[in-house]
């Protein structure tokens, strides 16, 4: 089995934090987004994982050599010279991935859920088609690519419908494929679209499936995202009775979905959650309240500060009796004074706030 | 001999700039580090050791005083101390001067020589006994003088009325002599004419009101003229247009300079300045004034900061007071909290881990824990900072523009108010609001007043 990955460009989207680190290294849930895919599929028996990548930052080299030993894995950077679009680096893996006759698994790097792989592997093969296509229900399927049915054939795609102004169906394109190596002959070695060019060919063989997927899904590409992800990513935890949660016995947490790492120190007379990720070696000071927020490693947030629908980033400070909420995002390395009020503002790295920060906005 | 001080209190129906306070209490009666405004007058008049008698002129129902003033007067009795105060209620509001002339007989009784006048909204370092002595010596110097006005020497003209609002012009303007004599007056001038203002108190003696019932007189006749379609309320005399405006014609009346720190109350962020400057002025003279508690400086408490003996502080988790802050009667404040530059009123409950500054809350407030109840603008070291950058020049422009914002009132910065018995949910924020009394908020409130 082979998996590619989608990961694209510098991560623009989720500045001030991929200033420091390529995206696919940023924490989320205090494990690097790329992570999370990598596991999967490694537990869905992935043998050879593809990267696709418009850059190869030496420090995402070596974080990856580390998860090839972890789980036992072979991990390539296919590196475009021009963006290739979502089919073009399949084409371009082809060597790797049309290695033996299993199939491939298509992740973008952006999307958080529970990754079902196996399910949607056994799904793949019962229908006999060509690929599938992970769909997942949204409330508003206005504003995306809308999945139409074929009226006889269970599952079997019919059409896509983009951004259909009546209501057609609510199954959306999740972002996850499974395609049969011969899909990969489909594709011309340029910059091509797999939903719009390879996808509707697929389509008028009725060789295209979808599945649906169980469970949560979002894209966190952008801060707000994050957050959100964040908080369905916990709650999924919750329902697992997951061992990676702080207890909720714990006299701080308050309201559960609270994932802190060991490492970090809590202190007296905190009110911790719902929904907070804390990473390693972050230091929490007395009379903290922090909710729907990710606090990235060694952070210090310090007595009596009030955190709202914030990503700290790491290294970073925030005061006495500070305040952020309204989706603050602190770069690597800030400092938010005490008594700081912060609403909204993308804090660049290693930046100071001294003055409240009353409107949302970016702080150069 | 100065035997008799005269304070024009104002009344209820007046004072709308100062709500929503002004909803709850007299503004007169508004306590300002341990006591009400009020107190602080009084407390400067006692050092005059020739006063007799206080009176306050208003127009409050004298409810409002039935309490203050017997406490002082068996304060006096215990003292041994031969000061009698009481209050005389105008029929209606009769002007900046219509109460004195309508109770001239109670002034003029027992003939003083001379007698204080001083509006009671005034906040300085009431340095009467020096002007007394001033006026004593210009009495003897010119063979008696007419009356003598306390005026304010403006050290930073520009930054002074940048900081009063946005009218340029709202104080009377004193033009004198080297030696004192005024020999110009001009309520609210347009222009700079001189940086001396009217502070507000004056020593007058009997003369005033033969002033006082020429402007009676002509009012009266304006108002019997039924060739005028001017309207004339006969009963209001204003000291200010009707007094003022005509005493340098007689080439005897004096002013007494005066270089300290000087403002009226109007509206509530003066309060706090108040609260800024009668603390400080405690704090630096270590001359504790009746139960004011000034604490020392300690982790938890940055001076100057008033404490009602009453209050429970948790002093546990850091909790960090001052500087600038007045906390009344019974007052709890929870472990973990931050407050400064703040008038706490009786009776209020701040939670745990909360947050308060550039704030007043009046009785009864309740704040939860992690709350934040926050103004952003009125601090004098903020002020002295942007004057600092930009210059007396500038100061208006960068004042105007920092307050372009503000609610309710023109001012010099933002404040937060709570009226009485607001009561603020866990975790919010109240950010340069005003809060109308007994209401319950459970939002986020930015730059509103709230009914």
């Amino acid at each position: 089995m082979k998996g590619l990955i989608l990961v694209g460009g510098y991560g623009t989207r989720l500045r001030p934090l991929t200033l420091s680190l390529p995206k696919p290294l940023v924490e989320f849930g205090n494990r690097p987004m790329i992570l999370h895919q990598i596991e999967a599929l490694a537990n869905a028996g992935c043998t050879d994982i593809v990267l696709a990548v418009n850059y190869k930052p030496e420090v995402m080299v070596g974080a990856l050599k580390q998860y090839e030993k972890e789980y036992g894995v072979s991990i390539t950077f296919s590196v475009e010279e021009e963006p290739l679009g979502t089919a073009g680096p399949l084409k371009l893996a082809e060597k790797i991935l049309k290695k033996d006759n299993t199939p491939i698994f298509v992740l973008n790097s952006d999307v958080i859920c529970e990754y079902p792989l196996r399910d949607l592997l056994e799904f793949h093969t019962a229908h006999g088609g060509e690929a599938t296509i992970v769909a997942t229900k949204v409330d508003e399927p206005s504003k995306y690519g809308v999945i139409v049915h074929d009226r006889d054939v269970p599952n079997l795609i019919e059409r896509f419908v983009e951004k259909p102004v009546e209501f057609v169906g609510n199954r959306i394109n999740a972002g996850i494929y499974v395609l049969n190596p011969s899909v990969i002959d489909l594709i011309e070695m340029r910059p091509t679209s797999i939903e719009h060019e390879t996808f509707p060919i697929l389509v008028e063989q009725k060789k295209l499936y979808s599945f649906d997927l169980p469970g949560y899904w979002m894209d966190v590409g952008q801060p707000k995202d994050f957050l959100s992800g964040m908080c369905l990513y916990l709650s999924a935890l919750t329902k697992k009775n997951s061992k990676l949660l702080t207890s909720t016995s714990e006299e701080y947490v308050n309201g559960g979905n609270v994932l802190i790492d060991p490492s970090a120190k809590i202190g007296k007379g905190c009110k911790i959650g719902p929904n907070v990720v804390i990473g390693p070696n972050c230091i929490i000071g007395d009379g903290v309240r922090i909710q729907r927020s990710t606090i990235l490693k060694n952070s210090q947030i310090k007595d009596h500060a009030w955190v709202k629908s914030t990503i700290v980033g790491w290294n970073s400070t925030v005061g006495k009796w500070a305040r952020l909420e309204g989706v603050t995002v602190l770069g690597e390395d800030v400092t938010v004074k005490d008594e700081v009020y912060v609403n909204g503002g993308k804090v660049l790295p290693h930046k100071s706030i001294k003055d409240n920060v009353e409107t949302p906005q970016i702080i150069m | 001999m100065i035997s008799k001080a005269v304070i024009m209190v104002g009344g209820g129906s007046r004072g709308t700039r100062f709500r929503p306070l002004a909803l709850d209490q007299a503004k007169i009666m508004f306590p300002i580090a341990g006591k009400p405004l009020l107190a602080h007058t009084i407390d400067a008049i006692l050092t005059i050791p020739t006063i007799k008698e206080i009176i306050l002129i208003g127009f409050y129902d004298p409810a409002v005083f039935t309490e203050f003033i017997l406490d002082f007067n068996t304060k006096m009795k215990y003292q041994n101390r031969d000061c009698y105060l009481k209050y005389l209620k105008e029929f209606k509001a009769l002007g900046t001067a219509g109460g004195l002339y309508h109770f001239r007989e109670e002034i003029l009784r027992g003939n003083p020589d001379g007698f204080l006048v001083v509006h009671g909204d005034i906040i300085c370092s009431f340095p009467f006994v020096e002007m007394i002595e001033f006026y004593k010596k210009k009495a003897a110097e010119k063979g008696g003088i007419e009356a003598m006005l306390f005026g304010v020497k403006l050290t930073n003209y520009d930054l002074f009325m940048a900081l009063s609002g946005s009218e340029q012009s709202s104080f009377g303007t004193i033009v004198s002599e080297d030696n004192g004599k005024v020999i110009h007056y001009v309520e609210k001038p347009e222009s700079k004419i001189s940086d001396i203002i009217n502070g507000g108190i004056y020593i007058f003696n009997e003369s005033l009101f033969r002033r006082l019932s020429n402007a009676k007189i002509s009012k009266i006749t304006i108002a019997n003229d039924n060739t005028t379609f001017e309207t004339v309320d006969e009963d209001v005399i204003s000291m200010e247009k009707d007094v003022l405006h005509f005493l340098p014609d007689s080439g005897k009346t004096f002013v007494y300079e005066y270089k300290g720190f000087w403002r009226a109350i109007k509206t509530p962020s003066d309060a706090l300045w108040a609260n800024e400057l009668y603390l400080d002025k405690v704090f630096q003279t270590k001359t504790g004034h009746g139960r004011s508690v000034i604490h020392r400086a300690s982790v938890n408490i940055e001076p100057p900061v008033y404490i009602h003996p009453s209050a429970t502080i948790h002093f546990e988790n850091g909790t960090k007071i001052g500087p600038y802050v007045s906390i009344g009667a019974n007052v709890t404040i929870g472990a973990g909290t931050r407050i400064y530059n703040s008038i706490i009123l009786e009776n209020c409950e701040i939670g745990q881990n909360s947050f308060v500054r550039n704030s007043i809350l009046s009785l009864d407030c309740k704040i939860g824990n992690w709350a934040r109840v926050e103004g952003t603008g009125v601090n004098l070291i903020s002020i002295n900072e942007i004057v600092k950058k930009n210059g007396p020049t500038k100061i208006k422009k960068v004042l105007d523009a920092e307050s372009s914002r503000v609610i309710g009132i023109k001012d010099s910065g933002n404040i937060c108010i709570l009226g009485s018995g607001t009561h603020i949910g866990d975790d919010l924020y109240v950010l340069n609001s005003f809060i109308l009394p007994s209401k319950s908020i459970k939002d986020d409130v930015k730059y509103e007043i709230i009914m």
